[in-house]
């Protein structure tokens, strides 16, 4: 289904049972849950790639916890070796500088994608990571387009680049977030409903909280709350056509495509294939006018039709190039 | 860093490894109190009017008990998440000036950088070159590698964002919980860093000290002592995360302009945090406060974790320097 419907990569998560065992739920082997949003048979992990190979698209597995202890690695490296050999995936994404390190001294004929949760965020980064023999760099959430522009062509001829496109936004920049969603959720979401004082750091500010200050701190409070709410995904809602609201750079694809980036992602983690679906006709329909000669005006005016929801749109909290919004 | 006075005769460097040396870093202020600078400043007198005016006089007295007659002996300028912040190549030439002589040491506290940002930050280890004792923090690997490449002698230290570990404040202290498995709790108290990887990595990029937080929960033996390098602690503030769209900044922003990476700024982190209060699960209303400061927040960990900390200085080897960040201080008498 999302191949037939122009998908060009796959990318999943996989956690063995024996990975369970060890260590529950406490330490998640990826970003995207203990459990759920991954598959849990390495059979799945051979069907998939044997599916998607058969329409010459590859498929990457991520091993993108922020970090893996030496023991967690001695475990993983015959994993992915064994994920490499006999279920023929392409690639891997990791987010942890020594796995790399280690993963392509063990496995050096396997491609090894930087996560963004490694915050490539400057061009040292990317002599860095060419240097380690990295195959790709996944650009982090935060970056603009002309960041990606300035990035992509450091990068031209070392390492393919993977930018955001759609869904699964971050407050935080995510590879510096030191927090957990595990059991008491993220913390960003959390943050505007609890209780919380605005500190003055000084006396004149201290006087100026009484003054002048007051009313824009209480509205710099309820800006924060609106970011929040449109990073997640607006509450995690959807149109009444079934169109995934939240964080978006569908009228950006003109000035995304142009710098030349490799690959676009569309976050899906453990979402229902029609989100999925949905998301992937969203990003096609604009990409295909992109590349069929429309104008920035044009692709930026069919991608706020597309979603129908202007309001939003407007908002600019939704966007992920907030510098490109239309 | 601060130096005990036992070890007043001797530089910071050479201090090292006999004494505990303690730094003052003033994330926010436009520049470090020219006591400090002299080295005419007390610990005391440098924590006075910090902003945590309980967590700060008791972390003063706590830093005397554990190191009697230590005094700031290393000033870090910079700010480790916000590359605004950066202080000028003027600003450093100036400070080094002021701090020669008199043995206080000087660290540029580099923040995860931009294209832009490392541009700066390039300049700025260059106004650095030739001052006794300086080294630059680096919070992101892009920026070790640049320094590294055009500096080799740079003494550069891994930042504590670069220390991959979770730290959350609202679980941080179950992490080594006995209803954990065992793999579980070793995983969650422990880093990758010991791995073959990361090793490579620390003598490939010739890297002699690295920063940690004073983590809630208890770290694993080896994460102190089973490295090479030295440790610098943080106290008494644990970072938590960061973004590039800044809260503080937001109170002046306008619309579509707000929480925007580079966005319009005031410098309004000099002058307001925001404090909340999380809940903590099955804290039975129980919870922990959590500090914006800029573009990022801390947890300043109760006195058992801070006494915990400063417990291991006389029987550790790797730990050789405490940082203390006073966020805000009331101006001080130049």
């Amino acid at each position: 289904m999302l191949a037939s419907e122009g998908a060009g990569e796959f990318f999943c998560g996989y956690v063995p049972p024996e990975w369970l065992e060890r260590y529950g739920g406490a330490f998640w082997m990826n970003r995207r849950g203990p459990v759920a949003g991954n598959l849990l048979q390495r059979d799945d992990v051979s069907l998939l790639a044997e599916r998607s190979h058969a329409r010459g698209i590859p498929v990457y597995v991520t091993f993108n916890a922020p970090y893996y202890t030496p023991e967690q690695q001695e475990f993983l490296l015959p994993l992915v070796d064994r994920l490499a050999e006999e279920s023929g995936i392409d690639g891997v994404i990791v987010s942890d500088v020594g796995f790399l390190v280690e993963l392509r001294r063990a496995l050096p004929g396997l491609p090894v994608h930087a996560s963004s949760v490694m915050a490539s965020l400057n061009p040292g980064m990317i002599d860095f990571l060419a240097e380690q023999g990295a195959g790709r760099v996944i650009f982090p959430r935060s970056l603009g387009v002309e960041d990606i522009a300035a990035l992509g062509k450091a990068a031209a001829g070392r390492l393919e680049t993977e930018a955001f496109v759609l869904n699964e936004g971050c407050v935080f920049e995510e590879g510096y977030c030191m927090t957990t969603h595990r059991s008491v959720g993220a913390l960003c979401v959390q943050l505007p409903d609890v209780p919380h004082r605005v500190l003055p750091l000084t006396p004149e500010a201290a006087a100026k909280l009484d003054g002048e200050d007051r009313r824009p701190a209480r509205e710099m409070m309820g800006a924060f709350r609106d970011w929040v709410w449109f990073q997640n995904g607006c509450g995690n809602s959807v149109t009444d056509r079934g169109i995934p609201n939240g964080p978006c750079g569908l009228c950006a694809l003109y000035d995304l495509a142009a710098t030349g980036v490799t690959s676009l992602k569309i976050s899906g983690r453990s979402s229902s294939s029609l989100r999925k679906l949905s998301s992937l006709r969203m990003v096609r329909a604009v990409l295909d006018l992109v590349e069929g000669g429309a104008s920035r005006e044009e692709a930026a005016r069919e991608a706020v039709a597309i979603r129908n929801t202007p309001e939003f749109c407007n908002a600019g909290y939704m966007c992920y190039y907030r510098e490109k919004a239309s | 860093m601060l130096q005990t006075k036992y070890d007043g005769a001797a530089s910071p460097r050479e201090s090292a490894g006999r004494g505990v040396e303690v730094g003052i870093s003033f994330p926010f202020l436009a520049a470090p109190p020219p006591s400090l600078l002299r080295g005419e400043a007390s610990l005391d007198d440098t924590l006075r009017g910090a902003l945590s005016r309980n967590a700060h006089p008791a972390l003063a007295e706590a830093l005397l008990r554990h190191l009697p007659g230590t005094v700031p002996s290393r000033v870090y300028i910079g700010n480790e998440t916000c590359e605004r912040l950066l202080p000028t190549p003027q600003a450093i030439g100036s400070w080094a000036a002021a701090a020669r002589g008199v043995r206080v040491a000087l660290s540029l506290v580099l923040p995860p950088l931009s294209r832009d940002g490392l541009a700066k930050a390039e300049r700025l280890v260059r106004a650095l070159e030739g001052v006794d004792d300086a080294e630059v923090v680096a919070g992101d690997w892009g920026t070790v590698h640049r320094l590294r490449s055009r500096h080799p002698g740079l003494a550069i230290v891994l930042g504590r964002l670069t220390h991959k570990m979770l730290r959350d404040p609202r679980l941080a202290d179950l992490f080594d919980s006995p209803l954990a498995p065992l793999p579980a709790r070793s995983a969650l108290c422990r880093s990758g860093e010991l791995a073959p990887g990361f090793r490579a990595l620390m003598e490939r990029y010739g890297i002699g000290r690295r920063e940690i937080d004073p983590f809630l929960q208890p770290l694993e033996e080896d994460e102190w002592e089973g490295r090479e390098e030295r440790l610098s602690v943080h106290l008494p503030y644990q970072f938590v995360t960061m973004g590039r769209g800044c809260l503080p900044a937001a109170m002046h922003g306008e619309g579509k302009g707000r929480f925007v990476a580079g966005g319009p700024c005031r410098n309004e982190c000099a002058k307001y945090a925001v404090e909340f209060r999380v809940p903590v699960p099955g804290g039975n209303g129980a919870g922990r406060h959590l500090l914006a400061l800029g573009n990022a927040l801390y947890h300043a960990v109760p006195p058992h974790v801070v006494e915990r900390v400063l417990a291991r200085l006389s029987s550790t080897e790797r730990v050789d320097r405490v940082v203390v960040a006073v966020p805000a201080a009331e101006r001080q008498p130049s």
